[in-house]
């Protein structure tokens, strides 16, 4: 029988702090004075990493894309510093989840949440958060977390705080552990955060990206999740984390930084999110995070105007939200879907339940039979046939 | 704390208890439908329930699904080893969990993706799964029926059922849940046979 996510947490917690044996929490950055070698108690932490991350692949939730993993393998690439690069593996992965996140494990694997991809802009943007996550790898914040707060009571008070966020897109899918919580949800203190500002900004400007972006980023994150009076459940997404996020940048930009411009990489960037912004959008539609969505698939047509998927989408946001005349404008947009890809099943579908809904009834039965004719193994089958029948015997 | 032990004291001077056996017709004439209960089985009354160890129980069942439109809720064990529950719940009242809305002339299949938002949305539980999402008839009208499993915080694994489907302003509900090894399988024919003597009184009640 499995052990209980919150009992794993706990037991995961309970084993860093027995693997503790160092009791210096200050550590050199990996790459200082040629050093890359671990520590015992660090040793242990990397190998619970690997159990974790192993889990976590096996979940089913990670985004697998070739093209986008390689642009980000790439941006990742750019950003590491001379002194380390070719000597440690930093890799980063996508995780299919509409929430706000990024995070670190302590032996330099980087995660990334779709829903915090579909909200960015540019590559500059993409770069300033896996530079501040790529720094509490390389400094080795992780370690250095867990023996500062090692025989605390306030650790543990920590412990009995941490929310982890549980339902489909929560934490306990992606079955992360202790370490994975703590880079997930509750962070690092203050001023590793800071540090991780400071050194990703550097690693940001070295690597010759626009800086600016990373204030833009953060006020994009912090409007989106405004309007739509969203609670994000995960670090990244918190209103007091962005809040110092973007205070240090701020402060970062006017002095130090100040006057310094780079690439954005906008359209290299858009390119290669291109898919992820529907996929993203989808989950944000079944979840009912409606502005989010919709920022999302006018993105995705603005870049393929031509898009039957596209327009489907965009009617499927119409049909789901139901305000005032959405029904109408869903209809538009299914038939546009079919004109651009008459083959495309969904959009059929689309229009036969808003007839079934109008009362129209051959239409309906028109539009219905024909979105089986292209999906014949629909999920939605035994549905659509019981509409059927319905049309039929009244 | 004052109301509570008032409330127990009137309930053993009354001889009200917290459950009471059932079977046979059951009327729930204001929320507009009957039912037909099964025999052995205990109703509970959620009024006359104030002992502690009870309301720790309730708190954790009330964290799994939100018990607000529960009208009728009934088990042979113990809630925690099976639940049979019948409800009604205004459309325009907010489902606890999703952001999306229930609304009159919804398909089975749209109110159906609603409800399973809702458990997915739940962040007191975790690995939803829905097992299976297929038009149903509630009382003759056009519905879903939805199974589905979930995890507790504790790490148990609840399987459930839910017959549903919208009519006039209601969206009205059978369901049942038990955790999955054994109890789901041992009672589930009997919820069928409840979901079966289901009936919605009047059909439009606005």
């Amino acid at each position: 029988m499995s052990m209980p996510i919150k009992n794993r947490i706990g037991l995961a917690f309970l084993i860093l702090l027995a693997l503790n044996a160092c009791a210096t929490t200050s550590l050199s950055p990996f790459g200082k004075e040629g050093l890359l070698s671990l520590e015992e108690d660090e040793k242990r932490l990397w190998i619970r990493s690997e159990e974790e991350q192993k889990k976590l692949h096996n979940s089913g939730y990670l985004y697998e894309d070739s093209a986008l993993l390689s642009f980000i393998s790439n941006v990742t690439e750019r950003l590491i510093p001379e002194e380390i690069k070719g000597r440690v593996s930093i890799q980063t992965r996508v995780i299919k989840n509409p929430h706000v996140n990024a995070f670190t494990f302590p032996n330099g694997r980087i995660y990334i949440h779709t829903g915090f991809l579909a909200k960015m802009e540019n590559e500059a943007q993409l770069a300033t958060v896996l530079a501040h996550e790529m720094t509490h790898f390389i400094n080795r914040h992780t370690i250095q977390q867990v023996r500062r707060v090692r025989g605390t009571a306030s650790f543990l008070g920590t412990l009995q705080v941490i929310a982890a966020p549980a339902g489909v897109y929560g934490l306990a899918p992606l079955l992360l552990g202790a370490v994975g919580v703590m880079a997930a949800v509750s962070g690092y203190s203050k001023e590793l955060e800071t540090e991780a500002d400071r050194v990703g900004f550097d690693l940001l400007v070295k690597a010759g990206y626009d800086p600016a972006e990373a204030v833009k980023l953060i006020e994009h994150v912090q409007k989106h999740a405004e309007e739509e009076k969203i609670e994000e459940p995960f670090l990244f997404g918190s209103h007091p984390y962005l809040q110092d996020r973007k205070g240090n940048y701020v402060q970062l930009l006017q002095s130090e930084y100040g006057g310094k411009g780079g690439d954005k990489g906008a359209e290299r960037f858009t390119r290669m999110i291109h898919p992820i912004l529907l996929d993203n959008a989808a989950m944000d539609l079944s979840m009912g995070r409606f502005n989010s969505a919709k920022d999302a698939i006018d993105r995705f047509l603005q870049n393929e105007p031509g898009s039957a998927k596209g327009h489907y989408y965009l009617g499927e946001f119409h049909r789901k939200r139901g305000q005032e005349s959405d029904a109408q404008t869903a209809e538009k947009l299914y038939l546009l879907a079919v004109q651009h890809d008459p083959s495309y099943a969904d959009p059929h579908k689309g229009l036969g339940l808003l007839y079934l809904k109008w009362g129209q009834k051959e239409k309906a039965r028109e539009s219905l039979e024909r979105y089986l004719s292209f999906a014949p193994h629909a999920e939605d089958k035994a549905y659509i046939e019981q509409y059927l029948q319905e049309i039929a015997n009244r | 704390m004052k109301t509570a032990a008032i409330v127990s004291c009137l309930a053993l001077l009354c001889g009200c208890a917290p459950y009471v056996m059932v079977g046979g017709k059951y009327t729930a004439g204001p929320e507009n439908f009957e039912v037909d209960l099964p025999q052995g089985w205990r109703k509970h009354e959620l009024r006359f329930d104030q002992h502690p160890a009870s309301r720790v129980m309730l708190e954790e069942l009330n964290k799994r699904r939100d018990p607000a439109g529960d009208i009728v809720r009934l088990t042979r064990d113990g809630l925690l080893l099976q639940q049979i529950i019948i409800g009604r719940t205004g459309i325009d009242k907010e489902l606890p969990h999703t952001k999306r809305k229930l609304s009159k002339g919804m398909l089975p299949q749209e109110v159906a993706e609603v409800i399973i938002d809702n458990i997915r949305s739940n962040p007191n539980i975790s690995n939803q799964n829905v097992l299976e999402n297929s038009p149903a008839r509630l009382s003759g009208y056009t519905g879903f029926k939805l199974i589905y499993s979930y995890q507790t915080k504790e790490g148990l694994r609840i399987k459930g059922a839910c017959y549903g489907a919208v009519v006039g302003d209601w969206y009205y509900y059978v369901l049942y849940e038990a955790p999955e090894r054994y109890y789901f399988t041992k009672d589930y024919q009997v919820f069928e046979q409840v979901k079966d003597t289901f009936k919605i009184l009047k059909a439009d009640t606005t």
